[in-house]
């Protein structure tokens, strides 16, 4: 029993990373219709900045600001200055400009942080609860905790403001919701400082997870993100949240009950080529529509 | 002001389709313009370039005195001209009331931020947001859509989503309205129906119309003036009842015939 209660908050642990990365990205597709991959990049930037901060003010409280607001900052710019150049051409296009600036992104990351794990540890990882054999420690806690309370804003923003109302307009039809006056690059503009702020949280709470960050740590995420999104039916916000969780708590229980036999990732990308050849359109199961 | 919008040499390419070529309207304030033509004459083109979803090859496009072809459709509705589309445009997956409300987006002030930092029933934000619902519930009386207000949209009858796309434009509380086929696949009933509200709107709200129908009895009844165009050029232009008996007009739906008098 108890290690099913731990694999159940390491899986949830997990999935609430998976879809704070995801969400910006799934945004971003909805609204788009771009494959936006720098996205890891700017989750990798967030960790950094997190670092950076935790180191020059010893408190990891200001770590998560930092990385806020930068990663809303460089999300703001990549839209600005790349994406919104591109955007009305085919999708490979901006796919591409994608790849490349998230290639661009590592290389500087890597001449500013170097390329090994850099310690990230802070004085309350080693505390947590334990109820007999069941312990939760303190990161899981914040990492679960703060993503809850992340994913209610979200629901909130996008159903109970009149900006969401806007922005799920825009992602139905983007020249209707022109036409009666939203301006969309405005929209377009917000949803990548959103989505790219949620990344930046993202990485912080992955580097306070794992105690360490790595200027290669956005590698795997790059398209690991394409899991998540495909489970949940690429642009559907519910159904990645939704695909993020079970991803997380698959990947725990599989290797906890039948052994490390495949790495992790391998796993995921499993699950996903087998979800794309069986249900094309998402775990969520809905039809396109009309 | 006695000019509303003024359209001059406006044409529209596609390929070496000349969809628009050399339309001049001019449009007063709270008349209603019908558009007639065969399918394809050009007329939704004409819309989109009003609307700015099309940006015209040549010709100027004036609303109220200012030079608009150039801008993007967003900047439009703002100026004050909303339309509906000749199929549904809804957001299918929201309710009636959201849809509407999305209308008063343009005047809306209260962005995220500003949003975020204010709560309350008291505050700016709390105040903007109930005067919206007020317009909105207006709208929504004025049009007889009080049943179907929390209902999804997409799940509606079609003629009641006309009303809703229909009540979605006014509550951009636009000086000019562009139509584009309004009663197409309604009842004989509903149809009805909205002739009494488009004339409502014009005598009440004081709104300009630009109207594309295909129901001729309409279209004479409820215009001003009717414009007719075929292969993108206009044709003809003035009063209903000389522009149905206009030759080319004629033609234009008919067909060239050879011209038989009518036996005593």
């Amino acid at each position: 029993m108890g290690t099913f209660l731990e694999n159940l908050v390491t899986g949830a642990a997990l999935g609430s990373i998976y879809a704070l990365i995801s969400i910006g990205m799934t945004m971003v597709y909805g609204l788009l219709k771009i494959l936006h991959v720098a996205h890891a990049g700017v989750y990798v930037f967030g960790a950094l900045l997190g670092l950076l901060a935790f180191r020059l003010t010893g408190s990891i409280l200001f770590a998560f600001p930092a990385a806020v607001l930068g990663c809303a900052l460089m999300g703001y710019l990549l839209y600005r200055f790349m994406y919104r150049r591109v955007q009305d051409e085919k999708p490979l296009i901006p796919l591409i400009v994608g790849i490349g600036m998230f290639t661009a992104m590592g290389d500087a990351y890597r001449l500013a942080a170097g390329p090994y794990s850099i310690s990230f540890e802070h004085g309350l990882a080693q505390t947590g609860i334990v109820l007999g054999t069941f312990h939760i420690s303190f990161n899981q806690v914040l990492v679960i905790g703060s993503a809850a309370a992340l994913l209610v804003l979200v629901w909130l923003m996008v159903n109970k403001t009149k900006t969401g109302l806007a922005w799920r307009a825009s992602a139905q039809d983007r020249e209707v919701a022109m036409g009666i006056g939203v301006n969309s690059n405005y929209m377009f503009g917000l949803n990548f400082m959103f989505g790219s702020a949620l990344a930046g949280i993202a990485g912080v709470l992955v580097g306070l997870y794992y105690g360490a960050v790595n200027a290669n740590m956005g590698e795997v995420w790059a398209y690991k993100v394409f899991v998540v999104m495909v489970l949940g039916g690429l642009g559907n916000v519910t159904g990645t949240v939704i695909a993020a969780y079970l991803l997380g708590l698959a990947e725990t229980f599989i290797i906890s009950s039948w052994g490390y036999f495949l790495p992790r990732d391998a796993i995921a990308f499993i699950c996903m080529i087998l979800v794309l050849i069986l249900m094309p359109n998402g775990v969520m199961g809905k039809r396109k529509q009309v | 002001m006695d000019v509303l919008l003024e359209i001059q040499g406006l044409s529209k390419n596609f390929g070496g389709l000349k969809a628009l070529s050399n339309v001049d309207i001019t449009l007063k304030p709270k008349e209603i313009l019908g558009v007639i033509g065969p399918n394809g004459a050009g007329k939704t083109t004409l819309f989109n370039c009003i609307n700015g979803l099309y940006r015209p090859d040549s010709g100027v496009i004036r609303f109220e005195g200012r030079p608009i072809q150039a801008l993007g459709p967003d900047r439009i509705a703002r100026l004050g001209i909303a339309r509906t589309f000749q199929n549904i445009e809804l957001f299918a997956n929201m309710r009636t009331m959201e849809n509407i409300m999305l209308g008063r987006h343009v005047h809306m002030r209260t962005g995220i931020f500003r949003g975020a930092a204010m709560w309350g029933r008291r505050s700016f934000a709390g105040r903007e947001e109930r005067a919206h619902r007020l317009t909105v519930e207006t709208i929504i009386d004025l049009l007889g859509l009080q049943a179907v207000r929390d209902k999804l949209v997409g799940g509606l009858p079609y003629g009641t989503q006309k009303l809703v796309e229909l009540a979605r434009a006014l509550a951009l509380e636009p000086r000019l309205l562009l139509l584009d086929e309004p009663c197409a696949g309604m009842t004989a009933e509903e149809k009805q129906d909205m002739i009494f509200w488009i004339k409502d709107l014009q005598d009440e709200l004081g709104v300009t119309i630009l109207l594309i129908e295909h129901d001729m009895r309409m279209v004479m009844d409820i215009s001003d003036r009717i414009l007719a165009i075929n292969f993108g050029r206009p044709i003809a232009l003035g009063a209903p009842e000389a522009v149905r008996r206009h030759p080319d007009v004629l033609e234009a739906y008919l067909g060239k015939q050879e011209r038989r008098e009518p036996a005593a």
